[in-house]
């Protein structure tokens, strides 16, 4: 699972995780035991990782990362608002312009003024991700809707709607660097929400406003 | 009145929420934006405060008639009482 990820010539490790048989157990009364061992193994070991990402100025979101021409984009929602889809429907429009940097649970992080979206083993059931990464150039925030309407948001409307989108961290230190993220996040990338249909027009819309290009 | 332990207050592009850490985060569901003079009460309560000295330090900082203000002060802490954040 982890073998694109895998590099040698690291001598101290920034996060050390690892999962107890107790664990491990309590994860597979919680999924079911339709879910194995592995996948339940896999699920601890990156909420652990992502348990320490904000000590990194990082954070992981739900959500889906992808790069068009080099530049990062990102897609916001609740669950079935129609993140993957909505991937989908760029893959389609855009084919080899685009790749799919994580379509479930990508690291962002922030660094030089800038917010990075990372791929990581850990996707979702359409095992779309790869070992790159992205500048992000804006987020779109999906709500399913009968009309198909993207506008810009503020930063404090964005911040908003994003605070949504992440687990706040239980301990003091990491909800106050998480917050400290997402303040970084809404200054530094423009933020669209798009109400939409599901349909190849929506895909154009979100791509066109939110790149200023075409398809 | 006082705002319960473990509560943090965190802003993004300027905006202040008052979020529940450690076991506070068990006991209250959710986060509280702070707008306006809210930030400012919160600020307050924080620290333990009576009603009458909340009330007068609102009508030194503001421009508003004692009466308004104690009426409206009055509605706040009563919503973060029923919401279960201050401590008795």
């Amino acid at each position: 699972m982890c073998a694109e990820y895998m590099i040698s010539d690291c001598d101290l490790p920034d996060i050390t995780v690892s999962v107890s048989e107790k664990e491990l157990l309590d994860e597979l009364l919680l999924c079911g035991e339709s879910f194995g061992r592995g996948y339940c193994e896999s699920v601890c070991i990156y909420r652990k990782i992502c348990a320490q990402l904000p000590s990194f100025d990082s954070v992981m979101f739900h959500s889906s990362a992808v790069s068009v021409d080099g530049r990062g984009y990102a897609f916001f929602g609740r669950s079935g608002a129609g993140k993957s889809t909505h991937t989908m429907l760029w893959t389609r429009l855009l084919s080899d312009r685009m790749t799919v940097i994580n379509g479930d649970k990508p690291i962002y992080t922030a660094r030089d003024g800038k917010i990075i979206a990372y791929g990581s083993p850990w996707c979702g059931k359409e095992g779309l991700h790869t070992n790159k990464s992205a500048e992000l150039s804006a987020i779109c925030l999906i709500k399913k809707s009968e009309k198909n309407r993207i506008r810009r948001l503020s930063p404090s409307e964005a911040a908003e709607l994003v605070i949504d989108q992440v687990i706040i961290p239980k301990d003091a230190r990491n909800a106050v660097l998480t917050f400290g993220f997402l303040d970084k996040l809404v200054k530094t990338v423009a933020v669209y929400e798009l109400e939409c249909d599901i349909s190849e027009e929506a895909a154009r819309l979100s791509f066109e406003t939110m790149s200023g290009g075409t398809v | 009145m006082k705002i319960k332990n473990e509560f943090i207050v965190s802003s993004i592009s300027g905006v202040n929420y008052a979020v529940p850490v450690g076991e506070r985060s068990t006991e209250f569901k959710g986060m509280i934006k702070l707008i306006g003079i809210g930030e400012f009460l919160w600020k307050k309560l924080e620290g333990g405060i009576e009603m009458d000295a909340l009330v007068d330090s609102v009508t030194e900082n503001y421009d508003i008639d004692r009466a308004t203000a104690e009426r409206d002060v009055k509605a706040f802490c009563a919503k973060l009482s029923e919401a279960g954040v201050l401590a008795d």
